[in-house]
């Protein structure tokens, strides 16, 4: 099994105590199958007060992203030898305030995903309250905004982009491609309240297809091309309006609950 | 910056880890700025002859430089800002093709840079007749 | 004005530079071509309308990236700037051409 030794360039910065950030380093041992968290949880052992996140370790929570080498990554995803240095550099993910060492605050980003309604809107509340049925939704409207819908909010996509690394009222890629998810929905009817919030001085237009999003994205998520589709939605809207087959109610009244099976 | 993280203005020129159209984007935004400097200098030079002399030639090959690169670049943006020639959506699969950055849109990518060299090429051929380079 | 309106006329003003532009330069540079007196001065106007529009709102937008909270100041600011440089302009296009 191949061995090597591979030395680690650790970030660290304790804003109540440090007047400035400073690097540590240390040797970890590494074999073809060590992922950047395995080394950092094994330097935990070493200096138990590196502050990390993580979660699943296998790719699917979006907690562990961080400047890897200078580009944004997740680190249980990344495999070391993977790299090709012989020295790694791990900063904490660019573009988010930094609580401590590597762990950042993601509240700015949640309240932007918030602020354009990440949910499904309909008017037919009696329904929704209580479902008697399915909403029909056929392949190919599934394949309009399933690669879309993929997103483990991990924050990658911030990190790369170049206009939020100027601009800290910029939507951002993950709260405009989950925006475009959900106008592509054919079972949402709130496409004009979200493009209303989109369509501003921060909204889709600060975005110049420079696509480093959909270059790091760990999922294949593709943030950059829903992006260039909401701005053709727009455009089209105003030209010859953007019109959406809605769906129809498919009844199952063998999955309803009756009324006296209710438990009290 | 620093309390927040943020990478500021120079990482608007940091495209060393990331795709082609990272470098474009910079690349785009450089020679817009130049060109806007150029019209200011352009309109010097034809309302105050004496004070601003034509240099004949030298500066027009920067203009056509700029100019070709930023309406090639900006011909492309058009159209895929659009929406058009992006590609289509699909399942993702592992192991992830890295997006927009494959397929149609490279492809498109590649035609526009090629469409650049060629118009800069007629020009310059144009500008080197007038400068009496060549005859 | 809503930002995707001031996007449309971007691209818009972008391919009308694109046609009047390629004039201006054939006619300044290509011998023996029939661009001159009426129809030239139309084409520059028409060029320098687009020409500043088109400038005036790309650097508006670099500068609302870099000055996020002052949007409206600096969008008033490149107005007035661009009016001004505008009809200067023009004014200077009329005088020399003629």
């Amino acid at each position: 099994m191949e061995e090597r030794w591979i030395l680690f360039k650790v970030f660290r910065y304790n804003p109540k105590v440090d007047k400035f950030p400073h690097w540590d380093g240390f040797r970890v041992k590494v074999d073809r199958g060590t992922t950047v968290l395995d080394a950092l949880l094994r330097i935990k052992e070493e200096d138990p007060t590196l502050a990390v996140r993580y979660s699943c370790r296998q790719s699917i929570c979006g907690s562990c992203g961080m400047m890897i080498n200078g580009k944004p990554r997740l680190a249980c995803y990344t495999r070391v030898l993977s790299l090709g240095t012989d020295m790694v550099e791990v900063a904490p993910l660019k573009n988010f305030r930094i609580i401590k060492d590597l762990v950042v605050d993601f509240s700015d980003f949640f309240k932007k995903e918030r602020s354009i309604y990440p949910f499904i809107i309909r008017s037919d509340a009696e329904e929704m309250m209580n479902p008697t049925g399915a909403y029909k939704q056929t392949e190919e409207e599934l394949l309009k905004y399933l690669e879309f819908a993929d997103c483990i909010e991990c924050g990658c996509c911030y990190a790369a982009c170049p206009t939020t690394a100027t601009d800290p009222l910029y939507l951002g890629p993950q709260a405009l491609n989950k925006a475009y998810r959900f106008i592509m929905d054919n079972r949402d009817e709130g496409a004009k309240l979200r493009l209303s919030v989109v369509d501003s001085d921060h909204g889709c237009w600060r975005c110049h297809f420079a696509a480093s999003c959909s270059n790091v994205c760990p999922k294949g998520v593709d943030p950059a091309k829903a992006i260039q589709f909401l701005k053709g939605v727009i455009m089209r809207e105003k030209v010859i309006g953007f019109k959406k087959e809605g769906t129809s109610l498919i009844k199952m009244p063998h999955c309803v609950q009756k009324e006296d099976q209710r438990s009290e | 910056m620093r309390k927040e993280n943020r990478g500021g203005v120079f990482s608007w020129f940091d495209f060393r880890n990331y795709s082609l159209e990272r470098f474009l984007y910079t690349m785009h935004r450089v020679s817009g700025i130049g060109l806007v400097i150029w019209i200011a200098i352009h309109t010097m030079q034809n309302a105050f002859p004496k004070l601003f002399p034509f240099m004949y030639g030298w500066e027009y090959t920067i203009l056509l430089l700029l100019l070709s690169f930023h309406a090639a670049n900006g011909m492309r943006l058009l159209i895929t800002e659009l929406g058009f020639l992006l590609g289509k959506t699909y399942r993702p699969v592992y192991p992830y093709k890295m997006g927009v950055i494959y397929g149609t849109q490279k492809k498109f990518t590649i035609v526009m840079l090629l469409i650049f060299f060629m118009i800069f090429l007629v020009m310059f051929y144009y500008l080197m007749l007038n400068m009496r380079v060549i005859t | 004005m809503k930002e995707s309106n001031l996007m449309i006329l971007h691209y818009a003003t972008a391919l009308i530079l694109i046609v009047t532009g390629s004039i201006h330069l054939m006619a300044n540079n290509i011998p023996d071509i029939g661009i001159h007196g009426p129809l030239y001065l139309a084409n520059m106007l028409i060029f320098v309308s687009a020409l500043m529009y088109h400038a005036m709102n790309g650097v508006r937008v670099i500068l609302i990236e870099l000055v996020p909270t002052r949007s409206r100041a600096i969008s008033y600011i490149i107005l007035v700037i661009g009016v001004i440089a505008y009809l200067y302009i023009v004014s200077l296009v009329i005088t020399l051409v003629r």
